[in-house]
């Protein structure tokens, strides 16, 4: 199995305070990974610094991130083979559509392949609002053109804050039902970061909790 | 009240009758400010980005400096670009003075601190969470600053405004290094210096007047093309 994710004894600090401090933690290609803890566990910081948004302390142990060490020369071709939902996802003044091609034409594809990647996407995610400002969608609707976004470029790997929670548990938990697939069957891994326990039941193959900073057995 | 009376139909007929002199100033004007600001933004935008962004010792020495720059005496600027461009000057092989170029760098300096400054603060303003994520979906350092920009572009245009406003309308700047030569370098402002000087208030009120309209016509074109951009 290739390792998507090996890290250790990774720390950060903030003004001071060490807000994370990961022991060991590894995540196999095709495997969904659930994240759970307390407000403040620093789940969301542990996730950006997978994502590469910004750096663990100087000093952290082990470091690799879809199979390779991060240095400043690969961090924009590691990032494009990974994609982030944040909790609450900025929507830039554009159209859904514009929003959700983003990284494509960034990764210059051509216009057509462009238009029928987006289309694919929102029609596993059930987004009929494409021509709309993203500024005038509803927050459940902003979440599901943030996660259009990411699938969309088809990243090796998703990471995933909190990405359906402003979503009825109906509409949640039928998402969640075809997101698992296309994200294993396609040999992909995501990290989900959640509260909720019937997600984690769902949508984990591997799980663990946050508290203070700290993976807890 | 008559002289004014008497400025506002003197310009009328200079506006209807196409009087060549006055279409040579007003044309000088616009080429020289708009000259200015279009260079004052090609080297202000990624300036104002670098320093809103930067974390760099220094860095908020040279946003004071920007933003005190907004108030450069332009009497000040003249001077310090007609030194540099005077024959014996470090810049005179260039024979540049009492040429329009001259008065596009002087209105340069005027504008370059404007857009630098409106350019930091239309930046720093943005939503932070623009940058991760762009960064999360993969922008290079360059479509990440075409991001920032498109997303500020209405402070942008304001900037740009802002510009034009400084360098149409001062005179001590483009006074001293253009020399105001009749057919050459005279512009609205010096052009409304020398007819008041010489007595003749009905054409200076007139090109007053003329002045204001062209300032409030290009401002409303950079209005209309920020306004249309609004997408919220």
């Amino acid at each position: 199995m290739i390792e998507v994710i090996n890290l250790k004894s990774i720390k950060k600090t903030y003004n001071g305070a060490p807000i994370l401090e990961i022991g060991e933690m590894t995540l196999q290609a095709g495997q969904v990974l659930t994240i759970s803890g307390p407000n403040g566990a620093g789940k969301s910081t542990l996730l950006r610094i997978i994502g590469l948004l910004e750096p663990p302390d100087h000093g952290s142990g082990k470091f690799l991130v879809l199979g390779e060490k991060p240095t400043w020369n690969n961090h924009t071709n590691l990032r494009r083979r990974m994609a982030v939902v944040f909790q609450t996802p900025y929507m830039f003044n554009r159209s859904v559509y514009e929003n959700i091609s983003m990284g494509l034409r960034w990764r210059k594809l051509r216009t057509s392949e462009v238009a029928e990647r987006v289309h694919e996407v929102s029609k596993l995610l059930e987004i009929d609002f494409l021509e709309q400002s993203a500024r005038q969608i509803s927050r459940g609707q902003t979440q599901r053109t943030a996660l259009a976004r990411a699938l969309v470029v088809r990243p090796e790997m998703l990471l995933l804050d909190e990405p359906l929670s402003a979503l009825d548990a109906k509409l949640r938990a039928k998402l969640l039902t075809k997101l698992k697939p296309t994200i294993t069957e396609a040999g992909r891994s995501a990290i989900y970061v959640t509260h909720d326990e019937a997600e984690v039941k769902l949508i984990a193959d591997k799980k663990l909790t946050l508290v203070d900073g700290k993976i807890e057995r | 009240m008559e002289l004014l009376l008497k400025g506002l139909y003197r310009a009328l007929d200079m506006l209807t009758s196409a009087d060549p002199e006055l279409v040579t100033i007003l044309w000088l004007s616009l080429k020289v400010s708009v000259g200015a600001v279009v260079l004052a933004l090609a080297i202000g935008l990624p300036i104002g980005t670098w320093l809103a962004l930067g974390r760099f010792r220094g860095q908020r020495f040279l946003v004071a400096l920007a933003n005190a720059g907004m108030g450069l005496p332009p009497v000040v600027v003249g001077l310090t670009v007609a030194v540099l461009l005077w024959r014996s000057g470090p810049l005179g092989s260039w024979g540049l003075l009492y040429t329009p170029t001259a008065m596009v760098l002087a209105q340069l300096v005027i504008a370059l601190p404007i857009v630098i400054a409106l350019t930091i603060s239309a930046i720093q303003s943005l939503d932070p969470r623009i940058r991760l994520e762009a960064m999360s979906l993969g922008a290079s350092t360059i479509q990440m600053v075409s991001v920032l920009w498109r997303e500020a572009r209405l402070g942008i245009m304001a900037a740009a405004m802002a510009g034009f406003g400084g360098a149409i309308s001062e005179v001590g700047a483009v006074l001293m290094v253009g020399g105001n030569i009749r057919g050459q370098t005279r512009v609205m402002t010096t052009a409304i210096v020398t007819e008041t000087r010489m007595g003749h208030f009905d054409i200076a009120i007139a090109l007053g007047i003329l002045l204001l309209l062209l300032v409030f016509l290009a401002n409303l074109v950079l209005t209309y093309l920020q306004q249309r951009q609004r997408y919220d």
